[in-house]
């Protein structure tokens, strides 16, 4: 437990460091909420070309598919602020063997690597994808009942946690691949199949993006949960994949540091 | 003629130079390439299922299918980082130290993208052919006329395409904030070059913008010959726009090239 609040602490300083460093670059608020702006207008675009032709994606209305954008652009902004600034960073470290610094802390080293930097005006993103969703659900004209809202939050966090997952395992095969820019390409491009409900995919597609990147666990069951769709088995699947996730992250990472030669000595 | 060689000798130089770095990050190169091929699946796979097994205008399931197979191979042929590397270049003052070489720094980085291309054109041209005797989607019209409109097409829309984003990167003399730029460029292009849907299946608004933008001919275009939707006359009219959009990006780039030169100061490096 106090573990834990040591660590809460921490996180609270970072974050802290983080927003005092980027008041430094204020015009970057308005160039990101301009990205994310212009962003949302091409992903709302792209659903009216959808639309124009049919009444629903793979069961999914244009409103419910306006909820799961939402989420998708809040996941993408969570992205932005903690995990992309500190990927770059990891490879840096191990490159010139600074990484030897951050193991002889008195802090889990993962932890670190994880957190350290964060950027703070990617809270547009976060924030604006929150107002979509807010919006979709007002279109929607349902009433959102209080059980509704607290299935949606656990499957929000099980998509945090599952992110954060499939993240840190993307950070650790750094220490293999010294060109990282690729994977994090990699990752965008796998992570824009969040941007519809995973229904729209068949097969052995489906199940691989329900499974094995499980991007079904991010947008699909959140936005079902605050519509009201989900059902027992893909709620069961969300906590199962987030906790392997981390777990597998864990591990995965603790293998990479026992290979970890170090670099500069 | 001299001139001509001395260039052909810079070229075969800096390409196998490339080439090697190319080798080494191998494993690098080719999560690339499958990252690339990610988003033009997922929009097939969303159209796939808004047309449920029937037809959209002229489009059914094979035509989508053809469609996208195409803007995965045009856009991987096409593709350019350069706006991203020259920027760097210029904002960490690394780009002095190509300035002091007595070939241009542009050719430097077009034997680069040209070998990533070589590389990737080889894999999906093969794969191409492997597909072919499996499924008659890919069986694309081997017309000698066909073929060489593609080729024409590929190839003005990669160098249009390269020029654009290499501008973009060039006004890093002027700003910091080229990546916003490029950013907003990227975010129009999804929608203006037809990796959404094709052409056909755009709103009015946007079929009636096709020509005021580079984005339809640096994409769409040559994929609409490859798939066959476009013949006749229609296919050397745009070949000509092309080629008045690739002679416009060269004005534009001697021009910023040059002002920027004498712009630049060296940051470090």
């Amino acid at each position: 437990m106090k573990k834990i609040l040591h660590y809460a602490r921490l996180l609270s300083t970072m974050i802290r460091l983080a927003i005092s460093e980027e008041m430094e670059y204020r015009s970057n608020f308005f160039a990101n909420v301009l990205s994310t702006v212009s962003g949302l207008l091409v992903s709302l675009l792209t659903l009216k070309v959808f639309f124009n032709q049919t009444q629903a994606i793979g069961g999914w209305s244009f409103e419910q598919v306006l909820v799961l954008l939402g989420i998708f652009n809040a996941l993408d902004g969570i992205v932005q602020m903690v995990l992309r600034p500190n990927i770059g960073r990891i490879v840096q470290h191990i490159r010139k063997g600074t990484l030897d610094l951050i193991l002889t802390k008195p802090v889990d080293a993962q932890f670190y690597v994880s957190f350290r930097h964060i950027l703070f005006w990617p809270i547009t993103d976060v924030l604006m994808g929150l107002g979509l969703v807010v919006y979709a659900v007002l279109q929607m004209n349902i009433a959102i009942t209080a059980m509704n809202l607290l299935w949606f939050l656990l499957m929000f966090l099980a998509a945090l946690v599952t992110l954060y997952g499939i993240w840190m395992v993307l950070m650790t095969m750094s220490f293999w691949f010294v060109k990282v820019e690729n994977l994090t390409f990699l990752f965008t491009s796998l992570f824009e199949t969040a941007r519809f409900p995973v229904q729209v995919y068949k097969g052995i597609l489906r199940a691989l993006l329900t499974y094995v990147f499980p991007v079904a666990v991010l947008t699909t069951f959140p936005s079902a949960a605050l519509i009201g769709k989900l059902n027992g088995t893909d709620a069961v699947i969300s906590f199962v994949i987030a906790v392997l996730m981390v777990v597998f992250a864990r591990w995965f990472w603790k293998q990479a540091l026992r290979n970890y030669t170090s670099a500069s000595s | 003629m001299r001139k001509l060689t001395t260039l052909w000798r810079v070229y075969i130089r800096w390409m196998k130079i490339h080439w090697a770095i190319l080798l080494e990050y191998r494993g690098d190169t080719f999560f690339y390439m499958l990252g690339g091929f990610i988003s033009p699946i997922v929009t097939l796979a969303v159209w796939m299922t808004v047309s449920g097994g029937g037809s959209i205008g002229s489009y059914d399931q094979r035509d989508f299918i053809l469609y996208f197979l195409s803007i995965m191979f045009v856009s991987r042929l096409t593709a350019s980082w350069d706006a991203w590397e020259v920027e760097v270049h210029i904002r960490e003052g690394t780009l002095s130290g190509y300035l002091l070489r007595p070939s241009s720094y542009l050719h430097y980085r077009i034997a680069e993208n040209l070998v990533y291309k070589l590389f990737y054109g080889v894999v999906m041209v093969v794969a191409w052919i492997i597909a072919w005797p499996l499924t008659d989607v890919v069986r694309i019209s081997l017309e000698p006329v066909h073929v060489l409109s593609i080729l024409l097409a590929i190839l003005l829309a990669c160098a249009t395409r390269y020029l654009l984003y290499y501008n973009l990167g060039l006004l890093g003399f002027w700003t910091t904030r080229t990546s916003a730029i490029v950013g907003f460029v990227e975010a129009l292009s999804m929608f203006l070059s037809g990796r959404i849907a094709p052409y056909a299946l755009l709103p009015d608004w946007v079929r009636e913008s096709q020509s005021f933008t580079p984005f339809y001919w640096n994409l769409g275009f040559p994929v609409d010959i490859m798939t066959g939707k476009l013949t006749g006359a229609a296919v050397w009219q745009g070949l000509g726009v092309q080629a008045i959009w690739l002679v416009l990006f060269i004005a534009a780039y001697s021009v910023l090239w040059k002002q920027g030169l004498r712009k630049h100061s060296a940051v470090g490096g």
